[in-house]
């Protein structure tokens, strides 16, 4: 009988509903329509805060599915406490196999990092991004800067970069390097370091770029054209590490996060993405290094 | 809801979704659909596809408009998602699946909506029936494709594709970034999608 069993209250498969999904389906497919054009939609109140992680979380949730395989990084890394708190939450209410191998998945939710092996056609690539305008900085209204991007009226930043180079001889925006989606619309890459921003650039895979708490969607499609903002006497330049490897696996060609050891008082670099660092010892350990 | 042999609300609207956005994402790549339109019972009185696109973008927060010649089609899709019907020029989603004429194709064209340089994003979505899509030449109109999300190009033909579309389309995609968005759905479910970033050349065969 009915009134004996024990009610049991689930979520909905993914989490969000139905209508909230087809919500963030429907502004998805517009953003991927309008390389760089930041899609407003109606962000839900997710079980993480917001700002850590709520628009790549409802845009993974939208996606995510039968024969997906997840893996979530934050700055690179498998296992920090938002990466793995998001990755349970994700598991929890589906099905889904997760990895921390960016080569095995489907998915890939990310906080300020692409992985160093290129996103490939069969995979996409979700960013959590905290601030995803780009003309914040010069415009603090967002009625206002929705009208430079609709004019494409960019002399506002572009006089911050300049300003930049008078003050300090040279651009300096480190991470969230702004560039200019297919020629039109200038957009916030999310604060992965300029070293990542050329991945963008003509690529293979799908890019999609979820703001929680600003409410934003928005889209980079494969072979699409993303030039960072840079002048012809101060072109756009990428971080090096000349001289530097991995203490792990001895990398030379991925990027390095600087870590110093107060007890020893030495700095060391280590792999930033932590899946490629383990792959590429691995490999180390097979050919008997 | 018990008005499907097995199409699946959850899983089968994520999957045609998927297909949907890789179609978005990859302008004129093939998807097929059929697995999901194979599970719809023929009785109803849609074009499979359009019920498959139907369940899957709209819901009460949407409107549509419907191209049908079945007077039951527009009020059973209006049940089964919450949406309404309207006029051509307030809809968001427009569902052809006749074959129109040159005339209504022009009407349709230029009634819809293309957003606004401040919201370009509200702006029609075109859902085209055609006979056949093929990424070879084959019968029909062949479009050469190039944009974003195009390693340099692609071919589609579609064939029961009026060229007048793609005619309207370009006055009407003039000013980037308002304009609209097609996706082409084949009576074997084979699914392409035309946003409007992409640069269309076409020639009859």
């Amino acid at each position: 009988m009915a009134m004996h069993t024990p009610l049991k209250q689930t979520y909905n498969y993914a989490f969000l509903d139905e209508g909230s999904k087809k919500e963030i389906r429907r502004a998805t497919l517009k953003a991927v329509a309008i390389p760089g054009y930041q899609v407003p939609f109606a962000s839900r109140e997710m079980p993480i805060g917001r700002g850590w992680g709520t628009g790549g979380l409802q845009l993974t949730l939208s996606l995510i599915g039968d024969g997906d395989t997840l893996k979530v990084i934050d700055q690179g890394n498998d296992d920090s406490v938002n990466a793995v708190s998001i990755k349970k939450l994700v598991q929890a209410c589906t099905n889904v196999a997760v990895t921390t191998d960016a080569e095995q998945a489907t998915l890939i939710q990310s906080r300020h990092r692409i992985p160093e092996v290129p996103i490939r056609a069969d995979q996409i690539l979700v960013f959590q991004v905290p601030i995803p305008e780009p003309l914040r900085f010069v415009e603090p209204k967002e009625k206002k800067s929705k009208h430079l991007h609709a004019e494409m009226d960019y002399s506002g930043i572009w006089l911050r970069l300049y300003e930049d180079i008078v003050k300090w001889g040279k651009i300096s925006i480190g991470a969230d390097y702004p560039a200019l989606a297919h020629k039109r619309y200038i957009f916030a890459p999310s604060p992965i370091p300029r070293y990542d921003l050329p991945k963008l650039h003509q690529a293979e895979g799908l890019f999609l770029f979820g703001a929680g708490r600003e409410k934003k969607i928005y889209a980079i499609p494969p072979y699409t054209d993303v030039e960072p903002l840079a002048f012809d006497d101060y072109p756009f330049e990428v971080e090096h590490f000349e001289g530097c490897s991995c203490r792990l696996c001895g990398s030379t060609d991925s990027f390095l996060d600087e870590l110093y050891d107060e007890a020893a008082g030495q700095t060391f670099y280590q792999c930033s993405d932590t899946g490629y660092c383990r792959k590429c010892r691995e490999r180390g350990a097979q050919h008997g290094k | 809801m018990t008005d499907t042999k097995s199409f699946h609300e959850v899983h089968d609207t994520r999957r045609v979704y998927r297909s949907l956005l890789d179609s978005m994402a990859r302008p004129g790549k093939l998807h097929d659909l059929s697995p999901q339109m194979n599970s719809i019972p023929n009785a109803i009185p849609l074009f499979s596809g359009t019920y498959a696109l139907g369940r899957t973008l709209l819901d009460a927060q949407t409107t549509f408009y419907l191209e049908t010649e079945n007077n039951e089609a527009a009020s059973y899709l209006e049940l089964r998602t919450g949406s309404r019907m309207l006029a051509a020029e307030r809809a968001d989603y427009l569902f052809i699946e006749t074959q129109p004429s040159v005339d209504l194709i022009r009407t349709l064209m230029q009634q819809i909506r293309i957003g606004t340089l401040l919201e370009p994003e509200k702006s029609a979505t075109l859902i085209i029936r055609v006979r056949a899509l093929s990424d070879s030449e084959t019968s029909g109109i062949t479009m050469t494709l190039s944009g974003p999300g195009i390693k340099k190009r692609r071919t589609l033909s579609a064939d029961g594709f009026n060229p007048e579309w793609l005619r309207i389309r370009a006055a009407r995609n003039m000013e980037y970034p308002t304009g609209c968005d097609f996706i082409l759905i084949s009576d074997n479910g084979q699914m392409a999608a035309l946003p409007r970033t992409t640069m269309i050349e076409s020639e009859a065969v």
